[in-house]
């Protein structure tokens, strides 16, 4: 037993030996990775935030003037397309999203506590009720700065009337979604110009490390929202059996999004993964990991495909035996998706560490 | 045996190379071996202080059911808070023992809807919730349920109905009937200081049979009676599993001493950033809400955090200060580190000082009159600096344990189910 011990240490410490050695021979072109992940896809996606959350903001601050029951649904619209726009980057999480905790004002979910519903019904009806200028944001918590209370806002069941007849509803919606149109432009304006630093393959301290901190990060956002997506929006949601399935604990549930939202998730990192120059599917292929990066592309496809195939929303394919079945299989889908994709850093000597997530 | 001699050439030529020397090429395997079973040594030393102290806790809380008055209600408190001290520092044999985080629900879940236990103040709590149709079901004051269709008869409150029947019931984490914070809200009920000073204020009273307040005094006593019980029984299960033979600790050994070693790595980087720095610090900062706080009834989370944090150096620098007083030391993954690089070490040793540095900062503050639910208030920009420094420290320590990690080569190891080193043959393949 020892000796097989000893002997398993060994051949691990040769396999990344050899890992070392093909890279000697193909080195990896990270900047150039960097540079194009950059601009083809990082900032045409927040670049379509800052717009659809513009779109937003004017629609609901117009809205609001007349409040009329006819066209509620172009504000609902503009939500939504506001809304998936941040479903196609909310795998980054990092850079200037993590400025002053800008993702969780964006997006605080899960919400396990009904801390959304808690603060935003203090924020409507309490003392200081009304007052939503940018010193309420700056104190605010994040439960009630992004998607998550504009959702309640807009699709609760009593939505359009509380807005009609509420004395702040409109205004804080209309405070809400002004201030995502704010978020989504600083956003797009600082990876305009922060990036050009970032995309060097010097570290923080100066050094300069096989695989650069900013590729790292994008391997980061490409790996570890895989297993957020399988546990917190499906596997939560699905339970133990359809019996055990509760809606309530799906992300977007109340605007019906629940599945459009899963659907931007994975184009979103199917195109990080397939689309820079190189992609990441070319440079596993440079060092000899043909047959992972068959795997991942294939389990992207086949992930996407099952969920093109159920038919939605997500309230309805619940009750369904079949559409149930169906986001079960996704599910293990994902799950050996997010194997293939961990399996695969070595090829590339990539170590992610520790994620936030891991305490969970 | 040539084979075996022409793979540690590789790996020597490995090590000469530009990849860092492995922690087994530099080490003798059983200095490794060593540190790991140092590593158990603690644990079981940690979890039978922490077996002491509940049975301690469980002695005042039959004092306080039998002779309810405020001064057996502040012993059964100060039993608590003497409890967490040792169970704190043992969560740093959580993550990376599969055994340890599989059992951990039991004992120190959290956050909780207290609302499923007993009495609450609807005004600031609410009554119902999206998630939990048993939110606000009180089963001190209903012994008999029925909820979504179901009937649950809790006519007698027992430490099986606790665990196999209410605990997480209807799949809803936040549905804690056992551990440390139910027992936590049944002696200091719901604290309603919101973000101002103060904890829970639960009378002595509520369980006195004979001047009752707060209604079913008596099954009141016979929940906490029940959960202090199961939480002393859960405790036994754990010392057993690190004893000798024990299940933990075998199935630590039985590893290959690279994941052994990783266990221990994994254990402090994943307690240290995503639960004690993300889940319990950093998030109640930025919702500003008291119920985001670990121990929110008692006020007792700047201790928490802080044993919570000395777990993660005790299991670094390889020694723990029991709570009789003694120090247990002996071989350590510090030592290891500084063999192979000792200014790395140095950095990890000062960061995890400074940790505890950011966590007394904590604790003073509290002292002061500023605990955790004042810090974290919106507008107290000095009491959220004071959160965030130790959130900050943190996250300093789990980058420094990624380098360790990397630079002992044990950050290919997957610890659950390990294909590098159970299944060798597909890493070459690579």
């Amino acid at each position: 037993m020892h000796s097989f011990t000893r002997l398993a240490q060994l051949l691990a410490g040769s396999g990344l030996l050899l890992a070392g050695l093909s890279q000697a021979a193909a080195p990896i072109d990270w900047e150039a990775f960097n540079a194009s992940t950059i601009s083809g896809h990082i900032q045409p996606r927040y670049q379509q935030l800052a717009h659809q959350s513009q779109t937003l903001a004017e629609t609901t601050a117009h809205w609001c003037n007349a409040r009329s029951s006819d066209d509620f649904n172009q504000v609902q619209q503009a939500f939504e397309n506001s809304l998936q726009a941040w479903q196609g980057i909310q795998h980054v999480q990092f850079g200037p999203v993590q400025l002053l905790m800008r993702n969780y004002g964006i997006q605080f979910w899960p919400d396990r506590k009904g801390i959304t519903g808690r603060q935003l019904q203090a924020a409507l009806n309490g003392p200081d009720a009304g007052q939503y200028d940018d010193a309420f944001f700056h104190q605010a918590s994040i439960s009630i700065k992004g998607f998550p209370a504009l959702e309640r806002l807009l699709y609760s069941t009593d939505a359009l009337s509380q807005l009609q007849r509420h004395p702040h509803a409109c205004a804080l919606a209309t405070a809400i979604s002004t201030r995502l149109a704010q978020t989504g432009q600083e956003l797009a304006t600082e990876w305009q110009t922060l990036a050009l630093d970032d995309q060097r393959s010097e570290n923080d301290d100066g050094t300069t490390a096989s695989v650069p901190d900013l590729s790292l990060n994008l391997l980061r956002a490409l790996v570890q929202p895989v297993e957020v997506i399988r546990d917190s929006k499906l596997e939560a949601v699905l339970g133990e059996d359809q019996t055990g399935a509760r809606l309530q604990r799906a992300e977007n549930w109340r605007s019906g999004q629940s599945l459009a939202s899963i659907a931007s998730n994975l184009e979103a990192l199917q195109d990080l993964y397939a689309g820079g120059e190189p992609s990441l599917d070319r440079i596993l292929r440079t060092q000899g990991a043909t047959a992972q990066a068959d795997q991942i592309g294939a389990l992207f496809t086949q992930a996407r495909a099952q969920l093109a195939a159920v038919a939605g929303p997500l309230a309805v394919a619940l009750e369904n035996a079949d559409s149930y079945g169906q986001l079960r299989a996704l599910s293990a889908t994902l799950k050996s998706l997010d194997e293939a994709l961990y399996d695969a850093m070595p090829a590339i000597d990539a170590q992610l560490g520790f994620n936030s997530r891991d305490g969970d | 045996m040539p084979f075996n001699r022409t793979l540690m050439s590789l790996s020597l030529a490995c090590m000469l190379g530009s990849t860092p020397a492995m922690a087994a090429g530099t080490d003798t395997p059983m200095d490794s071996q060593a540190i790991v079973t140092h590593y158990a040594d603690l644990a079981l030393a940690t979890y039978s202080d922490a077996l002491t102290s509940a049975r301690a806790l469980h002695s005042a809380i039959e004092q306080l059911i039998s002779t309810p008055s405020e001064q057996t209600l502040q012993s059964a408190r100060m039993a608590w808070i003497a409890a967490r001290v040792p169970y704190q520092q043992s969560e740093a044999f959580r993550f990376g023992n599969s055994l340890v985080d599989d059992w951990e629900g039991r004992v120190n879940a959290w956050p909780l809807d207290e609302g499923l236990i007993d009495y609450v103040a609807s005004d600031s709590y609410g009554e119902e919730s999206d998630e939990n149709p048993f939110y606000s079901a009180n089963i001190i004051a209903n012994p008999s349920l029925k909820i979504g269709g179901r009937t649950l008869d809790a006519s007698t409150i027992t430490p099986k109905l606790l665990s196999a029947s209410l605990h997480e019931i209807d799949g809803v984490e936040s549905n804690v009937a056992t551990g440390y914070h139910a027992i936590e809200f049944l002696l200091w009920g719901q604290d309603l200081h919101g973000m101002t000073l103060g904890a829970g204020e639960r009378p002595a009273t509520d369980y006195d049979t004979g001047n009752c307040t707060g209604g079913n005094c008596d099954r009141r006593g016979d929940y906490l009676r029940a959960a202090s019980a199961l939480l002393v029984q859960d405790l036994e299960e754990m010392v057993a599993n690190w004893q000798a033979e024990g299940a933990a600790r075998s199935e630590l050994t039985a590893k290959p001493v690279t994941e052994g070693l990783a266990t221990i790595t994994t254990g402090m980087g994943s307690l240290a950033y995503g639960e004690l720095a993300g889940e319990r610090t950093k998030l109640g900062l930025m919702l500003h809400d008291p119920e985001e706080e670990h121990d929110c009834f008692s006020d007792n989370t700047h201790w928490s955090h802080f044993y919570d944090a000395k777990g993660i150096q005790n299991v670094y620098l390889g020694q723990y200060s029991r709570i009789d007083g003694s120090l247990m030391q002996g071989p350590s993954l510090a030592a290891l580190v500084a063999s192979v690089d000792p200014e790395l070490d140095k950095r990890l040793r000062l960061q995890l000082d400074q940790t505890q540095l950011a966590a007394q900062l904590m604790v003073d503050s509290a002292a002061a009159g500023e605990p955790y639910d004042v810090m974290i208030a919106p507008g107290n920009s000095a009491g959220g600096a004071r959160i965030q420094a130790f959130v900050d420290a943190l996250i300093a320590q789990t980058r420094t344990t990624e380098e360790v990690i990397s630079r002992l080569e044990l950050g290919q190891v997957n610890v659950e189910g390990s294909d590098s080193l159970d299944n060798p043959a597909a890493v070459p393949a690579q």
